[in-house]
């Protein structure tokens, strides 16, 4: 009994326990800020579940399609904004593609 | 390409010990200081990007940072037929993903209808299954979005969102045939251990046919190329749909319940749905009426050696042109080329077959070529008899492109 005893002690102490530990470099896209109130929302809410490239990257979008995405964001993932701070959003987000001259 | 200095980039990536460990591996240490920040301009607006090193992975670029997405820059393809797992592209839904885990503490659930529920540790797979290697191809539902026409939103993709690579593992279906699967079984639903940033938000939760799932290629595996799977990349066990685009593919894949339903959850029935039309295509700019899931690769080829506008030197008037083709799992039948805008092709030489789920590698050299641009264009026939059109058909998800790629380049004394 007492040789079962060590014979599993030394085995639980040599036995290799394998694990993976990584570290994420930094976000370096940012939101451009500006007196849009929707501005404020997207450094408020939509950076809770997504860094600002997500938004950033995307082709030039119509009004109307990034009133379908932060909808989408809305509706389908649960984003805690109401239908007001999303459509403002939307607007932030077109203007900062198409900068009034 | 645009190259700029910073200064914040800094990352290591380790192999953590255990609590009884003697094992303490630096897996891959890139330098801690100050590195200089690589840009690559693709060939489409808006299309900058950064090439960041990430923990077990060479630079990649990065499509979005949280959750991280990452795709391998195009000229990792003409460097090795199997994608070397630092380079494997990276892909999440959710910002909360995990970046630790215990390889022993990982357990795999087996439940739902099934007569046996099991509760599976990595050892325990290997144990008691059947091991298999597969070469397979992994590719983004999205790769090539970006090149959509019109454009359209979502992950902005070039073509580097596949790989191929050797996995190992045991068949799926072998776990659940231990598990007993239950009569009237209809699907399977799984998930992995990646999590939304909020709990409100759908989960990232995929479903499978259960005849699917019972089949013989679908795996669930440890490693990738020989090596554990890379953190990113779902270590330690991830489901293998070979044939099917990588949404099915589950990372750190936890929990599988056999249902006796369709799972409506929301990333099985609103993501990854293509129109439900012959081609998947609908006139450009227009709304889906009939969606279904998107599932089956379709058939590409690329050419790797030549860079789109790029010069290159004629020698003897002779160019040699390399590059890749795959299907879904039939195989490559054939791969040919058109220096004329497609009006004659010429049959390309197919290189090793290393599996039908694979990356099948071709060659061709023109002789007799002048200076000046030359239109190059691949087109891959599968033994299913599957070849690619000449036109994207056009998908709101910008899902699934498998165009004739083109590459004109222009070629100097």
């Amino acid at each position: 009994m007492k040789t079962l005893f060590f014979a599993l002690l030394i085995l639980l102490c040599t036995r290799t326990v394998f694990a993976q530990e990584i570290k994420l470099p930094a976000e370096t896209v940012m939101y451009p800020a500006n007196t849009h109130p929707g501005y404020v929302t997207a450094l408020q809410k939509c950076l809770i579940c997504h860094s600002a490239d997500y938004a950033l990257y995307q082709p030039n979008l119509s009004k109307a399609a990034w009133n379908k995405i932060t909808e989408k964001m809305r509706l389908s993932f649960k984003a805690p904004i109401t239908q007001e701070e999303a459509s403002q959003v939307a607007a932030y987000l077109f203007e900062t593609q198409h900068p009034k001259k | 390409m645009q190259k700029n200095e910073h200064s914040f980039l800094s990352r290591r990536a380790l192999l953590k010990e255990g609590f009884a460990s003697a094992v303490s591996v630096s897996l891959l240490t890139l330098p801690s200081k100050a590195i200089a920040l690589n840009l690559i301009n693709q060939d489409f607006e808006n299309g900058t990007r950064e090439l960041v090193p990430y923990p077990q992975k060479h630079p990649l670029l990065r499509i979005t940072t949280r959750p991280v997405h990452l795709e391998t820059p195009f000229s990792y393809f003409d460097q090795s037929l199997v994608t070397p797992n630092k380079a494997v592209f990276v892909r999440y839904h959710h910002a909360n993903h995990p970046l630790h885990i215990e390889e022993s503490a990982h357990i795999l659930s087996i439940k739902g209808n099934v007569s046996r529920p099991l509760e599976l540790s990595l050892e325990e797979l290997k144990k008691r299954f059947n091991r298999i290697s597969l070469n397979v191809v992994l590719q983004c539902a999205g790769n090539g979005r970006a090149l959509s026409f019109p454009r359209v939103p979502g992950a902005q993709l070039g073509n580097g969102s596949m790989a191929c690579f050797t996995v190992t593992g045991v068949r799926l279906a072998d776990v659940l045939k231990a598990a007993g699967v239950g009569a009237n079984a209809k699907q399977i639903k799984y998930r992995g251990r990646d999590e939304p940033a909020l709990p409100v938000t759908p989960a990232f939760i995929r479903s499978l046919e259960i005849e699917k799932a019972l089949s013989d290629d679908v795996l669930i595996v440890w490693a990738m190329n020989g090596e554990p799977l890379p953190m990113l990349n779902g270590f330690p066990i991830r489901l293998v749909v070979p044939g099917y685009f990588a949404p099915y593919w589950m990372k750190h894949l936890s929990e599988i319940e056999v249902i006796n339903h369709e799972f409506d959850g929301w990333f099985a029935k609103e993501a990854y749905m293509v129109p439900d039309t012959v081609d998947n295509g609908i006139a450009p700019g227009t709304e889906t009426k009939n969606k279904i899931p998107l599932k089956k690769l379709k058939i590409r080829s690329f050419i790797t050696n030549l860079e789109n506008g790029s010069k290159i030197k004629l020698q003897n008037g002779e160019l040699t042109i390399r590059g890749i083709a795959f299907d879904s799992g039939s195989g490559i039948r054939a791969v040919d080329l058109s220096a004329n805008g497609g009006k004659n092709w010429t049959s390309a030489k197919l290189g090793k077959n290393i599996g039908n789920y694979a990356f099948r590698p071709w060659t061709i050299t023109l002789s007799h070529l002048k200076n000046g641009p030359l239109q190059l264009m691949a087109r891959a026939t599968a033994n299913s008899g599957e070849t690619q059109p000449i036109v994207q058909p056009w998908n709101p998800g910008g899902y699934a492109r498998n165009v004739i790629e083109v590459v004109n380049v222009t070629l100097t004394p």
